[in-house]
């Protein structure tokens, strides 16, 4: 089996012998008897097989009509309900076949027949010879419904996918005040035209899997041609099609499974809510991976400076867009580090805090039963679990919770002098801290650390932080994604990258797309784009 | 499943491998749990002494009473939150030889460890000032928990754990008020200046230089002052009171300034940020007061006809007329300025003049660090008179110059006076 390079080494590697036998036999159980066997050409038998193969599922409608030609010849629409669009259904499939179309001479062939109804009946977009199983039911699952017609052993499959769906909605994760609204749904094709529009070039590409043995999941991927670099690509379709799951049913599984590094707290693939934002990625030579049935695209390759980028970085002036950049950072590192430093602090470095505030501190501290790391610990993970409650509970219990943690714990715990004050502010300007991050899953990685950062601090002080860091340091400067350096373009550095870290340069001095990512093509605009100064009287 | 076994049995390597991990694991966690938590100091098991005091023990047994003024933080935060608590701090006073053993040895009345690092004061008494202070700033300088930015005063005529059991209305926290009112008068009046450890530890350096230290006494009942009653009065029965410079020869206090020696002294260090000069008016009854804005010495050592080093002292300042109490000042007038000028500059030579007078014939002291500008400028002439620096001070000549601009007579021109 295909294992992407250089992930879960561990177990994968140890059961590498078994693992294709068992798959083989999953496969046998799953396809057989059916896998590439072609269709019967007994209408009954057809539908005998279908209702055996589904367990008689009852979402499965099984519409059996009378052909108009002279011997008015069974056919047999089979579909999911709730997978189709009903009136399209009426319309275009059901209202055209009741109509006299056939020669009355009883000529056709039931083959014929089928051409015939394809060329000029049915009047969907696509249409589909179906002649064997596994495509059937593919098509079937997709929301096509499938016509058969008796005495033909092939069937015709028409695109009449409908039913319940989200539609084009905000992102809910990624808030933007200045920017497109729309973000992307659980629909591939609604997705991909989403790229399309933002993109409308030849140019961007997209190639199609299927993943998952059962869940038969669309996954595509989209770059544009020209930028993405061959070798990504290259890599990235092996390590798609090395994928061998049950299921895939979120784009996390795809993450999980082709990502170069597991064990890190660091997401080394970015995923986004917001099509501005893939394409954004996509003009700088990144690859979108699209998943069916879920909003969240894939980007890779993914570094750590793209997790502080918003789109709306892009939209904005590009002062304030640089000032916003330089916050997130900051907050990012105190989401990371503050309530570590507040430890260390309060417990080895006295010294270091003017007077005043120590005299402070040390007030507060007074009669606190628990000494200050484990006052911080309990206050994080009760924040943590806090958070937790809150994004699992039902909405209608926002308001007791709002008021249960809130009042309770944070007023409450601090009148009855078992945690002290401070503590509580540092706990909850971490927490405001940790969500500045555009991307949510760099925030996940602030809050993990955090907790192994304030045992370190506990027990070593500013000392055991700075190991810690260093640690950090070295671990980030270790990490790919698809072989891109982690903390590019700080290490290894490239300075005509830095326009796009710290500081978000004017888009006319952005001139040259990232380095080592564009392949071939990377002058982003000409030097015509720079404002012209007022000519000169 | 059966996957589980069959691994087991066939990855022996494998599961060796895990263990040493694991192993390895362990050995860091371990590593955490044994490094202990080295040198963890609980904020609430803190005494945080903000004041030393050294006094002269009274039974004569040992060397010297170390008084240290610990803050109570609960009654710090009771205060903040209106409630009447107790006082803000208190102090403890044990004897000994030497600090560091009075310190230890104060264990006994303390449930708290003495934390030392946020200490701002060292006090030292009169007497025991004259007996010297060089001894007693060596822990200091020497103890990497101690800062050595610590300002050090003499108190004049009352002992130095009266000064810290006086209670301050305006700060909650007596030291802070000793802290504040050494630079406050330091950039508003310059009468004193601030002295720190590490300071002194400087001009014991090449130089020669002597030792000039701001003193306080105490206005008032000094025993009423040690109650938290004295700040509930209105004004309050005792409060310290910044005095003047007191001057030191060997590290031995040898005498105080007068208050107008005592601002030469700041003029001759360039300690001077902003002052009042005040003076008669030109031409009739009455005084006018100019305020010094912009002040800098510069100190320049000639050689004389005799190899004798000549120190010229150059004063530039800028300043504004405040206050007139007299008619006929006609501000708006160049020459009514240049005038003012030069009569603040001859007030403020007269200053620095009476405070080298007193230095050089009644005290014999250095504290002007003429010693240390002669080794910096010409050192050939140091080398010669090092030996007898002691005897030469008093002969040394000085020139004092001294330019004064006025910039402007305040936000109204002519005197309402007529």
């Amino acid at each position: 089996m295909l294992r992407p390079t250089g992930q879960g080494k561990g177990k994968a590697d140890k059961k590498a012998g078994k693992r294709p036998a068992k798959a083989e036999r999953h496969e046998q159980e799953q396809l057989d008897p059916f896998a590439d066997k072609p269709l019967f050409k007994s209408l009954t038998q057809n539908l005998e097989a279908i209702k055996r193969e589904l367990g008689e599922s009852q979402d499965i409608i099984f519409r059996e009509l009378l052909l108009t030609d002279v011997r008015r010849t069974k056919a047999l629409i089979v579909y999911v309900q709730g997978m189709i669009d009903d009136e399209r259904m009426n319309e275009f499939i059901i209202q055209p076949l009741h109509r006299d179309l056939f020669p009355q001479d009883g000529s056709l062939e039931p083959q014929e027949m089928l051409e015939l109804m394809k060329s000029s009946q049915l009047s969907t977009g696509i249409v589909t010879d179906i002649s064997d199983w596994k495509l059937l039911f593919q098509k079937l699952f997709m929301g096509y419904c499938i016509i058969f017609v008796e005495g033909a052993d092939q069937a015709v499959g028409a695109n009449v996918i409908g039913g319940a769906r989200r539609g084009v909605e905000e992102p809910k994760t990624e808030m933007a005040i200045r920017g497109p609204r729309e973000g992307f749904t659980e629909s591939i094709r609604t997705n991909t035209s989403l790229l399309r529009r933002k993109i409308r070039s030849p140019k961007l590409w997209m190639e199609q899997w299927t993943i998952g043995e059962i869940s038969q999941t669309p996954v595509s991927i989209m770059y544009v041609k020209g930028l993405a670099d061959e070798n990504v690509l290259k890599d990235l379709r092996e390590r798609l099609e090395g994928i061998n799951i049950d299921g895939i049913l979120e784009s996390g599984y795809i993450e999980e499974l082709i990502t170069d590094q597991v064990w890190s707290p660091f997401p080394t693939i970015m995923s986004i809510e917001r099509p501005d934002a893939v394409a954004g990625n996509l003009l700088e030579g990144r690859i979108a991976i699209l998943v069916d049935g879920t909003p969240f695209v894939l980007i890779v390759p993914s570094i750590l400076n793209m997790f502080f980028q918003a789109s709306e970085d892009y939209y904005q002036r590009f002062d304030i867009a640089t000032f916003l950049r330089m916050l997130r950072f900051v907050s990012f590192m105190i989401a990371l580090l503050m309530p570590s430093v507040y430890v260390a602090i309060v417990g080895y470095h006295q010294e270091m805090i003017p007077t005043q505030l120590l005299l402070k501190l040390a007030a507060q501290r007074e009669g606190v039963p628990f000494p200050a790391y484990l006052e911080a610990f309990i206050m994080e993970l009760v924040f943590e679990i806090l958070r937790e409650a809150v994004v699992r509970m039902p909405s209608a219990a926002g308001n007791t919770i709002s008021i249960v943690g809130g009042l309770v714990i944070g007023q409450s715990v601090v009148e009855a002098g078992i945690v002290s004050p401070a503590v509580v502010i540092v706990v909850s300007f971490t927490a405001i801290a940790s969500f500045v991050s555009p991307n949510y899953s760099l925030g996940i990685a602030a809050r993990l650390l955090r907790f192994f950062l304030l045992l370190a601090a506990s027990t070593l002080g500013f000392y055991g932080i700075g190991v810690v860091v260093l640690m950090l340091l070295l671990h980030l400067s270790n990490l790919r994604s698809f072989g891109m350096p982690y903390i590019k373009p700080f290490a290894p550095m490239f300075l005509k990258d830095m326009k796009d870290t710290l500081v978000r340069a004017p888009l006319w001095l952005m001139r040259e797309r990232p380095q080592k990512l564009a392949s071939g093509n990377r002058i982003r605009q000409s030097i015509e784009t720079e404002p012209r100064k007022e000519p000169e009287q | 499943m059966s996957d589980g076994s069959k691994a087991a049995n066939k990855g022996l390597p494998a599961v060796r491998l895990i263990g040493r991990k694991l192993l390895f694991l362990w050995l860091i966690s371990m590593l955490i749990l044994l490094s202990g938590c080295w040198d963890l100091r609980y904020l609430d098991k803190l005494g945080v002494v903000l004041a030393l005091g050294v006094d002269e023990d009274p039974t004569g047994n040992q060397k010297l009473q170390l008084t240290v003024q610990v803050v109570l933080p609960q009654n710090v935060a009771a205060e903040s939150k209106g409630g009447i608590g107790g006082t803000a701090v208190t102090t403890f006073t044990e004897n000994g030889d030497t600090i560091f053993e009075a310190i230890r040895k104060m264990t006994t009345k303390t449930s708290r460890r003495l934390f030392f690092s946020h200490t701002q004061m060292l006090i030292i008494s009169e007497q025991m000032a004259k007996k010297g202070i060089y001894p007693l700033v060596d822990l200091i300088e020497r103890n990497p928990d101690i800062r050595t930015d610590i300002s050090v005063v003499v108190t004049r005529g009352v002992r130095a754990a009266d000064m810290l059991q006086l209670t301050t209305q305006m700060e909650s926290i007596p030291v802070n008020q000793l802290h504040e009112m050494i630079e406050v008068n330091q950039v508003a009046y310059a009468m004193d200046y601030a002295m720190l450890v590490k300071d002194i530890t400087r001009m014991t350096g090449e130089g020669k230089q002597q030792i000039a230290l701001p003193s306080m006494r105490i206005s008032g009942d000094k025993i009423m002052g040690h109650s938290n009653e004295n700040v509930n009065n209105i004004p309050a029965n005792a409060i310290p009171v910044l005095s003047t410079m007191a001057v030191f020869r060997d590290g031995k206090l040898i005498d105080y300034l007068t208050p107008k020696e005592s601002r030469g002294l700041s003029w001759i260090h360039d300690k001077v940020k902003s002052t009042v000069v005040k003076l008669a008016c030109p031409k009739s009854e009455g005084e006018l007061v100019v305020e010094v804005q912009e002040s800098a010495t510069d100190i320049k050592v000639k050689k004389g006809k005799d190899g004798m080093p000549v120190i010229e002292l150059h004063l530039r300042l800028t300043g504004g007329i405040q206050e007139i109490m007299c008619p006929g000042v006609e501000v708006s007038k160049e020459e009514v300025l240049l005038e003012i000028g030069e009569l603040t500059s001859q007030a403020v030579k007269d200053e620095v003049e009476s405070t080298i007078r007193r230095l050089q014939t009644k005290m014999r002291s250095d504290a002007a660090g003429w010693g240390k500008e002669v080794y910096l400028h010409q050192p050939e002439i140091w080398r010669r008179i090092e030996g007898d620096w002691e005897t030469v001070f008093p002969k040394v000549k000085s020139q004092v110059f001294c330019t004064t601009i006025i910039m402007g007579s305040g936000i109204r021109g002519e005197s309402i006076m007529k």
